[in-house]
């Protein structure tokens, strides 16, 4: 694995980082969670795996990331940083590691970090609309088009 | 002169600090030496500076002894609003076309006493003063310009606009307006080439995420620079453009657009250290104020810069944080900018409000490089600087041979390397020209 | 006889004119002592102003000529040379300003300003007429330049006057040529080896026809001044004496030896950057863990300066080790990064891209080293951007070090009578401005011996002193502007204050012969290399000095004239 993930760090400039924190200031992740905690930011993550790219399994700080690539924008040295993380997060779940992770509830497949996932649900008003959360895209485009098929049938039926 | 005389002359092209050294250093070898220079004035950058690191002396105090010399000097011939517009030949035979842009002023007969501009009716955005105010259409292009004499704009005067004006030439006790006159070419020959075409500010509107142009707050550091220039436009008082308050907290803000790979990968080389000045400027002028310089790097590293951080630190109020801030938004009821940067020391998220923002924008070459380099002949490197091919060893070498460079248009130096650069290109020069009679 | 002055006064457009009433000036003008012509003109700068002094010189036969003006900042050589053409000396002229120190400070009281206008006129009258004629001063160039120290910056200021057609003596007291640099490896950005810098230069130098060079040899003694020097050298007990006009001063500095810090002296595999660089110059087998510290002894209370250019010397030698062995771990431990300009930049990254590790670290948290048997085994720093703390095993640690000023800087500097700085390096004329001279004329300064400096700058600065030093044997002559100060022998105590005050080495011990028989030693000025900056004058408590053109004479016939007089 650590291999691996040196392989991403390369590949994705981690190596480039110069440790600027501009990433870290324009991250969602104060706004989304409410606070602004380090070892959870692009910068934090980025130094953490570009000195010690192992022993990853238990690091909570690892699924915040939102994917919304604000930071791989603007990043001075060309980080990119959500491709990175999503390669990183790939790999973990190949490995096993789902703890931090939900999965679409129709095919099973990675829907997005816990701790987004419990937020979204906070404010989708408790879980009424939050349930829509739980299927991944390409699940709820299966579901749609399906019943569009479904309508498409219906008339020649009716007949 | 006579023909023997000029082919051991040398054209210097720019005439910045870089260009004057180098002038004044080759005519005090005995060559002549002819300065062009595509402003109405020679001083280049330097000239808009308000005062320098890391001796905090006023930059056009040390300046203006320069200029004078280079101007009184038998073996300099100043061609200011002046352009090249061809090289042929080679090195110790050089013929260098150039093209003297009218002045509509004859400037044998205007002293400089600036009549004409108090009652010219037009104004125009002024650029030496970074866009800050207005000048007239007849204009000096700076109070201590050399030669002193003065310019009309063709592009905004009424009457060359063929619009009814004319109020000039009745003020003018000297008689020198001249509305007719037209640019003039001059075929000089030379032995030798020296560019000294200086820099230019980095555009910084397209790094939106700091916001300058929308936020009014937020200006650049040669904006700054003017505004706290006792012959700025505001003579010196620093005020906030959104309601001309006295700003009391600032903040520096460092690479914006250097050191970044989205718009210029190297470092700009003086910031840290401007910037740095700015802010104890800011603080001699107004003894509350405050600032808040965001750094990555404090690339101090002449002579005597770490001092002068330390003095920043302990005797001007100057905070140091390293942070590259990750935007600037606007307060909407003060027009306060609101910085949000993580200090990456202490690994805190802070939204910080300041009164006004001074980005340290990148420093480019200057755009005139492109079409110099074309007509010269000469190669850039992928930035627009002059390249030196050896630089290690020959770093005034450009491409063509007895073509020469110094200065901020090979690679961003700060005043003392570019003085350097042009004394010992002046050296190369006179080694070029040593077999040449 | 009585003196014949003329006064011009100018309007300077509006500028003096819209607010003094220039008329009455004239007016008043014409009523002083000795004045027998006075005028005002719209612009005296102008060529009918100019011409107009230069007429009533003749047509009046004036003696002396003021003008009363805008600048003498820009105005005083061209009104002087003005003069000079109209057929007087040119230092029977004397400049009053009323636009800078009256009209533009005055605007809003015309009456007052006018009233000062004339005091100011006055003041120059009563001076003008004490002034007396002056004779700017000559000296013959010696056409040979000495260039002090073989580094880099030597050879290359030598090797460019030499090319210029100047004899050059080049001293080195070592018994080779190349300096620092025979030390260093590989050079950055291009990781050329140095010796193939360094050799060419050597060889063309040696062999130049016009280029003498003195090794294993000391300077004993510098006399004389621009133009004009007379150079003592030891050479195993033996003297030699040269002539030469001028003098470029590239005697370098040394790495730092950072005896007792991080495990250095102690740990065999502690070393500085050169160190490193000396003894690994081709196999670094083995190497697999490297540290690198930055800042060592720079940048701290006993020594604030920052190297200039070790951060980028440890990145050539960390990218040289990662070429070598791409599975090598290197660790820079740095306080910042000083990539400075469009080259470094890159090189940094380069570095970054290769996997060698940056880690900040804070002066306030020194690295640790623990070791055994003689050898470094593990560092532990404090990651002050990760705020913790990270731990190394390592191979080899380097230290990388500043340069310090040359040992023998203070002995020159007083030979020489050259200034030296705060941290021990040479002093230049002016920071900004004057990088490669030295306040007094014809000795100038080039690479290492005024500021640590990478190579290329180094080389430039080389030919920067080149420049100066080929421009009075160009010219062949120096001329000096005759406002010097002089000694009057009988006053002088022999005090030497003004010899310790003088920035410019002009004044110097010399045998006077006063009473019958008495012979004692009094100050002498030599005109040639003093400024007339006056601080000679002000420091003499015997009143035996003074200032040509500035005459406590002339200065209080301007006071007295101001304080006795009522202008209105």
């Amino acid at each position: 694995m650590k291999t691996r993930i040196e392989q991403f760090v390369r590949e994705n400039n981690l190596n480039y980082c110069l440790e600027c924190g501009k990433c870290s200031a324009v991250c969602p992740m104060l706004d989304f969670y409410g606070e602004y905690v380090y070892e959870r930011s692009p910068r934090g993550v980025v130094e953490r795996l570009s000195l010690t790219p192992d022993e990853i399994e238990n690091e909570e700080g690892l699924w915040y990331c939102l994917a919304c690539q604000e930071c791989s924008f603007l990043c001075p040295s060309g980080v990119n940083f959500e491709g990175f993380m999503t390669e990183l997060r790939d790999l973990l779940l190949q490995h096993g590691h789902k703890k931090y992770a939900v999965f679409c509830q129709v095919c099973g497949g990675y829907l997005m970090p816990k701790k987004a996932f419990e937020n979204f649900q906070k404010i989708l008003e408790g879980g009424k609309t939050g349930e829509l959360l739980s299927v991944c895209p390409q699940c709820k485009k299966n579901h749609h088009v399906e019943i569009l098929h479904r309508l498409a049938r219906w008339p020649k039926a009716k007949q | 002169m006579t023909a023997a005389l000029t082919r051991k002359a040398v054209l210097v092209i720019g005439g910045g600090i870089a260009g004057i050294q180098a002038s004044i250093d080759l005519a005090n070898m005995g060559i002549k030496v002819f300065l062009v220079e595509k402003k109405p004035s020679i001083g280049g950058r330097m000239a808009q500076l308000d005062k320098t690191f890391p001796t905090n002396d006023c930059a056009m105090c040390i300046l203006a002894p320069k200029m004078i010399e280079c101007a009184n000097h038998e073996n300099i011939e100043l061609l200011t609003y002046s352009e090249l517009d061809e090289l042929e030949g080679e090195v110790g035979g050089f013929e260098a076309k150039i093209v003297r842009k009218a002045r509509f002023i004859e400037d044998d007969k205007c002293v400089g006493c600036g009549d004409c501009a108090e009652k010219c009716p037009t104004r125009v955005v002024d650029t030496f003063n970074a866009g800050l105010d207005q000048r007239k259409a007849v204009y000096k292009y700076f109070p201590q310009a050399v030669p002193s004499t003065y310019v009309i704009d063709p592009d905004h005067c009424r009457t060359i606009l063929g619009k009814k004006c004319g109020v000039c030439e009745k003020i003018c006790k000297a008689k020198a307006v001249n509305y007719s006159q037209k640019d003039q070419v001059l075929t000089i020959p030379v032995g030798a080439v020296i560019l000294a075409t200086g820099f230019d500010p980095y555009d910084v509107a397209p790094l939106t995420e700091y916001g300058w142009g929308r936020i009014k707050n937020v200006i650049t550091a040669l904006q700054f620079e003017r505004m706290i220039c006792a012959s700025g436009p505001t003579n010196g008082h620093l005020r906030r453009p959104s309601d001309d308050q006295e700003p009391e907290r600032l903040a520096f803000i460092q690479c914006v657009g250097s050191r970044d790979i989205r718009h210029k990968r190297y470092c700009s080389a003086v910031c840290c250290m401007h910037a740095t000045k700015e802010a104890m400027l800011a603080h001699e002028h107004y003894p509350r104020l405050t600032s808040t310089l965001f750094y990555m790097d404090m690339r101090a590293v002449g002579k005597g810069f770490q001092d002068y951080i330390r003095r920043a630190r302990d005797e001007y109020a100057v905070e140091y944080i390293r942070a590259r801030p990750g935007r600037i938004t606007e307060k909407e009821e003060s027009q306060n900018p609101v910085v949000r940067y993580e200090d990456t020391v202490k690994r805190e998220f802070a939204a910080r409000e300041f009164d006004m923002v001074i980005l340290s924008q990148a420093l480019i070459p200057s755009e005139s490089n492109v079409s110099i380099a074309g007509k010269l002949g000469v190669d850039l490197d992928e930035f627009g600087f002059i390249s030196a091919p050896e630089e290690l060893i020959n770093p005034f070498g450009t491409s063509r041979e007895g073509v020469f460079g110094c200065g901020f248009c090979q690679s961003p130096m700060d005043v003392p390397d570019a003085v350097v650069r042009a004394s010992g290109s002046a050296s190369k020069v006179a080694e070029a020209l040593a077999g040449v009679v | 006889m009585a003196l014949r002055i003329g006064v011009f006064i100018c309007h300077c457009g509006t500028n003096i004119g819209g607010i003094v009433d220039v008329p009455a000036v004239v007016a008043y003008a014409r009523t002083l002592p000795n004045v027998v012509c006075a005028e005002g003109n719209l612009y005296t700068c102008s060529e009918d102003g100019l011409s107009s002094i230069r007429d009533m010189i003749k047509e009046h036969d004036l003696d002396r000529v003021v003008v009363a003006s805008c600048t003498p900042r820009t105005h005083e050589p061209l009104f002087k040379k003005n003069c000079e053409s109209g057929g007087l000396n040119k230092y029977l002229f004397e400049f009053v300003n009323i636009r800078e120190h009256c009209s533009w400070v005055h605007m809003d009281t015309h009456d007052g300003a006018t009233v000062k206008a004339k005091d100011l006129v006055r003041m120059g009258v009563a001076k003008v007429s004490l002034l007396t004629p002056q004779e700017d001063l000559a000296t013959d160039v010696i056409r040979s330049s000495l260039v002090i120290g073989g580094g880099i910056s030597g050879l290359t200021a030598a090797l460019s006057l030499a090319n210029q057609g100047y004899q050059v003596e080049l001293i080195e007291k070592e018994d080779r040529l190349g300096g620092l640099l025979r030390d260093v490896n590989r050079v950055f950005p291009t990781n050329d080896l140095s010796k193939e810098l360094l050799d060419p230069l050597i060889h063309a130098v040696l062999n130049h026809k016009k280029i003498t060079a003195h090794l294993g040899v000391e300077l004993a003694d510098v006399k004389g001044f621009v133009g004009n020097f007379s150079v003592s050298l030891t050479k195993n007990g033996t003297a030699e004496e040269l002539k030469v006009g001028t003098i470029v001063l590239s005697t370098g500095a040394r790495e730092l030896k950072p005896e007792g810090m991080f495990g250095y002296g102690r740990f065999d595999n502690v070393m500085t950057q050169l160190e490193f660089e000396r003894k690994f110059r081709s196999d670094t087998h083995g190497l697999n863990r490297v540290v690198m510290i930055n800042c060592v002894g720079a940048r701290v209370e006993e020594r604030t300066y920052c190297g200039r250019f070790c951060c980028i010397t440890g990145m050539k030698n960390a990218i040289l080790l990662k070429e070598e062995n791409p599975q090598a771990e290197i660790h820079i431990l740095h306080r910042d990064i000083m990539a400075c300009g469009k080259v470094f930049e890159d090189y940094y990254r380069r570095a970054l891209q290769m996997g060698i590790k940056f880690i900040r670290y804070s002066v306030d948290f020194p690295p640790e080293i623990v070791g055994s048997d003689n050898m470094a085994r593990r560092v532990t720093v404090h990651h002050e951007l990760m705020g913790r703390d990270v731990q190394m095993d390592v191979d080899m640690v380097l230290l990388t070090t500043p340069l310090v000023p040359g040992e023998d800087n203070q002995g020159l500097s007083r030979m020489m009578r050259i200034p030296v700085g705060n941290e021990g390096y040479f002093l230049e004329a002016h920071q900004k401005l004057r990088p490669v001279e030295f306040p007094s004329d014809g000795i100038f300064v080039a690479g290492c011996a005024r500021y640590p400096t990478e190579i290329t700058e180094c080389i430039a600065q080389g030919y920067a002193a080149a420049a100066k030093a080929a421009a009075p044997m160009a010219q062949g002559r120096v001329i000096s502007d005759a406002f010097t100060s002089e000694v009057d022998p009988s006053g002088c105590s022999a005090c030497g204050r003004c010899i310790d005050v003088c920035p410019f080495g002009a004044i110097d011990w010399n045998e006077f012969n006063g009473s019958p028989g008495e012979t004692r030693r009094a100050a002498t000025v030599n005109a040639t290399e003093c400024k007339g900056c006056g601080l000679c004058v002000a420091s003499c408590l015997s009143g035996a000095l003074q200032m040509r053109g500035f005459t406590d004479e002339q200065i209080l016939a301007m006071v007295n004239t101001t304080v006795l007089t009522a202008a209105h």
